[in-house]
């Protein structure tokens, strides 16, 4: 690849060339009869930087969903150093209503508590924490970008519970040294209800708290939503990306299922 | 123009350097044109093999036997559970149809989503990828059961066609639904006796509630990153031209790419607006001649209609003690060359209900077209084909025959339904907006 004083380097030199040109010709050159004059190319290169930015935006796009899909099926397993290593040095994670806790090692020692500080399932355990509904937002200039996703849980431990769950990530992401990291991973938590009588009968088991009562956060819950039956929309990182309907005339309201 | 005689020289002399200059810039310039290609090539292979192993999953929901097993290599594996491995793929198609007759069965339930893929593709046309695997499978007032497990598969490109090479599908769990995984755990298969497998188990491991890691295909994504070894060489110069010709076709090639990736976020985005009736932002990713179809409600046409349609469905932005998460899973996007419309095919599950009653779920399909004006993706046609919905705690196994909902007399649609279906336990098949990949092959098989 070209680096910009190449570029011009290469620039200024077919210019000059160009001008020689007009005194000695034909020009000869084993491209072939069709030459490629100076802005010809610099056009030619301009094309491939817009094609391989594109592309590398796709490509960063593509990597945030794989780093995020990796973090559920590690979630799925309680391997916790595995998670914690998807983590940068200074991110922070918010789960439920349990508060935030900020840099690694606290990331890594909530983790650990959450499974009962041990490493990998117990038997009996089921943890499945599908990554679902990806909607990658990258920034300008390509070093960050923000996701929403919904989780859908089966939990529970043989013979004693078993839970629905399902809720939104707002999350994060830098990239460092090429490598796409979370940066802020905050979890919403819309049920966690037992699956006899699901979430038309039962209110949350633990209205959203895990492990803060033992571990304090770092910083207190970071928004104001509660527990189901209570309902809170997670803000969206995005706009609508076509825009909002603006109603021209009254439309009647809620008429049923 | 006359130069003075030393200046001439000069040029002369860059003249021949000029010759070499250029021939290097070209070369230069085609290496990196080369690489891009092989980059887009990455990308447009992830793609397709997403794609092909979500086409696989709605093949095996309505029992298309012979469309599944077609998307295989001809030596591919399958294995699945513990019932051993079946080599080549005539084999695979005979195990597919010991599971029951070909086509959508009426009293069946075979729902296999394909969710959270992880995959990574090599520059030599191989590739590998993690799944979920999510299931609602019944048999009408005999059983029905969820089910979870892992698939680790493998993929080939032959003669520029992605098939399966190996299927392996690990299971996790698997319930009946009138117990649940607190009470019963089920073990995974067992070899069958009149069909026995090829070879045996690949791996011995038991399912829950024992605890058992599948191996991943891949490296931790931070501490040892997956970086596709892209090796290009241009040994001829090319002409500017051709250049120009090849970055043209580049150019499309990742515009259709970017194409299917709005469509992915904008299908997504429905849903969490659907999700929170959000309906003045839902009614703003249509086309203002779009039209939305759910459940044979009829079709509502245009901004206005569309904005009609959703107050059947609550009160805006109200939703006290209201679940209503309708989740988008599993597309299969066709963008068209032109790159101003764009199937999709998706699956809906939908947790909803009202606290102080039984919760339900909601399986579905979409098959929608987007299409972009002035350079923007928007929905054109939303139809929404129901499956079934059943009480979180009733399951399917005595689900008795039902239309969907159908046309609300006090807010008609603009036009009839234009497709009539009964839910499970009928059987249907939404058509596809798409052939085999492998085959081209449109038809039912029965």
């Amino acid at each position: 690849m070209y680096t910009p004083k190449i570029l011009a380097g290469l620039m200024s030199l077919l210019l000059l060339v160009s001008a020689c040109s007009e005194e000695v010709s034909p020009t000869v050159s084993s491209a072939g009869e069709m030459d490629a004059d100076g802005s010809e190319l610099v056009l030619l290169q301009a094309r491939l930087n817009d094609l391989q930015e594109r592309a590398q935006r796709l490509r960063d796009t593509k990597e945030i969903k794989r780093l995020q899909r990796a973090y559920g099926y590690y979630l799925d397993e309680a391997m916790w150093d595995d998670l914690t290593e998807l983590f940068t040095d200074n991110a922070t994670v918010e789960y439920a209503r349990d508060g935030l806790y900020r840099g690694k090692e606290r990331i890594r020692e909530y983790l650990y508590r959450l499974g009962d500080n041990r490493s990998g399932l117990a038997t009996g355990q089921l943890n499945e924490h599908f990554q679902l509904m990806p909607v990658i937002t990258l920034s300008e200039d390509g070093m960050s970008a923000q996701g929403r996703w919904r989780a859908l849980i089966l939990a529970g431990q043989y013979q004693e519970s078993a839970l629905w769950g399902e809720g939104p990530y707002e999350n994060e992401y830098v990239k460092q040294d090429g490598v796409w990291k979370i940066s802020k991973l905050r979890w919403y938590q819309t049920i966690m209800v037992p699956y006899n009588g699901g979430w038309g009968l039962n209110e949350d088991v633990n209205q959203g708290i895990y492990v803060s009562p033992d571990f304090p956060p770092d910083e207190p819950q970071t928004d104001n939503f509660g527990s189901w039956p209570e309902t809170f929309l997670p803000p969206f990182h995005f706009d609508n990306p076509v825009g909002r309907y603006v109603p021209s005339e009254s439309t009647t309201e809620g008429e049923g299922q | 123009m006359n130069y003075p005689k030393p200046l001439l020289l000069i040029c002369l002399l860059l003249t021949s350097l000029n010759a070499r200059a250029q021939d290097d810039a070209l070369l230069s310039l085609a290496t990196d044109i080369a690489r891009a290609e092989m980059e887009i090539q990455l990308l447009e292979d992830e793609s397709e093999v997403e794609n092909l192993q979500r086409i696989f999953g709605f093949y095996i929901d309505k029992h298309q036997w012979t469309q599944a097993a077609d998307l295989f290599t001809d030596d591919a594996t399958l294995e699945i559970g513990g019932s051993g491995v079946y080599v080549e793929k005539a084999r695979i198609l005979e195990y597919f149809k010991r599971m029951g007759a070909e086509g959508p069965q009426e009293g069946i339930l075979n729902d296999h989503m394909q969710l959270q893929p992880v995959v990574h593709v090599s520059p030599d046309g191989t590739a590998k990828g993690r799944w979920h695997h999510f299931s609602q499978q019944a048999e009408l007032r005999v059983s029905h059961f969820w089910g979870t497990g892992i698939y680790e598969n493998e993929y080939l490109r032959e003669d520029g066609v992605w098939k399966i090479s190996k299927l392996h599908l690990y299971s996790t769990m698997r319930t009946p639904v009138d117990d649940g995984w607190r009470v019963t755990a089920l073990p995974r298969s067992q070899p069958s006796e009149e069909f026995p497998p090829d070879r045996p188990a690949s791996v011995d491991y038991e399912n829950y509630p024992s605890v058992y890691v599948v191996p991943f295909h891949y490296e931790h994504p931070v501490t040892s990153p997956f970086v596709p070894n892209i090796a290009v060489e241009v040994l001829s110069v090319p002409t500017a031209e051709t250049l120009a010709v090849e970055l043209e076709e580049l150019d499309h090639r990742l515009s259709r790419l970017e194409d299917a990736n709005d469509i992915e976020r904008l299908q997504t985005i429905y849903g969490y607006y659907l999700a929170r009736n959000q309906w003045d932002e839902l009614t703003g990713i249509f086309a203002s001649d779009g039209t939305i179809e759910i459940a044979m409600r009829g079709v509502y046409r245009g901004a206005a209609s569309i904005r009609r349609n959703l107050n059947l469905y609550g009160v805006q932005d109200e939703l006290p003690g209201e679940l209503h998460n309708h989740m988008q899973y599993q597309p299969v996007i066709h963008v068209a060359d032109d790159g101003l419309s764009a199937n999709l095919r998706s699956r809906a599950f939908s947790m909803m209900g009202s606290f102080g009653n039984q919760g339900r779920f909601m399986g579905g399909t979409y098959e929608n077209i987007f299409v972009k004006r002035n350079g923007q993706w928007m929905m054109f046609k939303d139809q929404q084909i129901n499956t079934y919905f059943a009480g979180t705690d009733d399951g399917w196994i005595n689900l008795t025959r039902s239309s969907p909902p159908g046309i609300t007399q006090s807010n008609p649609p603009d036009e009839p339904p234009t497709m009539q279906f009964e839910m499970y336990p009928k059987a249907f098949l939404p058509p596809y907006h798409y052939a085999n990949p492998v085959t081209g092959r449109t038809e039912v098989v029965q």
